[in-house]
């Protein structure tokens, strides 16, 4: 099952060394994200870096969720590191809701509100879709791992 | 050095972002993943209020580059928003997932609007 957070108690505090990793993280998503916008577009009005920066993003992002929520044997430090590591910073630097929107704005001021409306549902479509099928594939790889695990043991 | 400098203002947004989530956290304890919704609205007010004044020539293109694609391309986040949206259909929580999916989509595309009319104007 998909968390969007570790645990509730690990909402609650700001923890130093976690900001650091989550810093960590979205300095390299970004460093990604920058390099996919040199990528030429699709069209003038699919704006090719900002869509896959996303759905590599949303997949990603929801396998690890998925995968740490299911993996018993992972301390639960070591689970709240990783995930706003590699989640919340390197995922979420990764992604972009700001530019998305922008984009958006901009291709529908010009008077291509089509254009913009096709660029907009198929984000957030394929979106959901990766985030669906990355939750899947998090969660069967923490049962295979584990079920290897147990019977290591 | 200056797609350095944005790569760090990306670092320095997803630490905003894991500091608002967390004080939100703490104060709101509902099913409604309310810290992403309200990062993600201020990242776009303040992405559409940077796109105007880049638009109207009022900021220097490095500014532009650090600000959009650094700090608030850091700040925001649609992963989390559509990990969000799969993790409460998972629950079975599905009205809540659809609202929370629609309320990002219209809210955020209004406050962008809203940011760039600012910028626009002033």
């Amino acid at each position: 099952m998909p968390t969007s957070s570790p645990t509730p108690a690990d909402t609650q505090r700001i923890d130093l060394p976690v900001l650091c990793c989550v810093v960590i993280g979205g300095t390299l998503g970004t460093a990604i994200r920058y390099m996919f916008s040199s990528l030429p577009p699709f069209s003038w009005y699919f704006y090719t870096g900002t869509f896959l920066a996303n759905m590599i993003a949303c997949t990603a992002y929801s396998a690890l969720a998925s995968f740490l929520a299911g993996a018993w044997w992972i301390p639960a430090r070591g689970k709240e590191l990783t995930n706003r590591t590699l989640g919340m910073g390197l995922c979420g630097g990764l992604s972009t809701l700001s530019a998305l929107a922008v984009e958006v704005l901009t291709t529908g001021r010009e008077g291509h509100l089509w254009s913009a409306s096709i660029y907009l549902l198929l984000s957030f479509a394929c979106g959901l879709v990766l985030a669906a099928l990355g939750s899947h594939l998090g969660t069967r790889a923490a049962v295979g791992a584990g079920r290897g695990r147990k019977e290591a043991q | 050095m200056t797609a350095l400098l944005a790569c760090l203002c990306g670092g320095i947004g997803a630490g905003l972002r894991y500091l608002l989530d967390t004080t939100v956290g703490r104060v709101y304890k509902g099913r409604w993943p309310l810290g992403t919704l309200l990062i993600n609205i201020i990242a776009c007010f303040f992405a559409g209020l940077v796109a105007a004044l880049a638009a109207r020539l009022a900021l220097p293109s490095t500014t532009h580059l650090l600000l959009a694609t650094g700090l608030l391309g850091g700040f925001s986040t649609f992963s989390t928003a559509m990990n969000d949206v799969v993790s409460r259909m998972h629950d079975g929580r599905v009205g809540l997932a659809t609202i929370y999916l629609l309320t990002t989509i219209l809210v955020t595309l209004v406050l962008t609007a809203a940011g760039f009319a600012v910028g626009m104007s002033i």
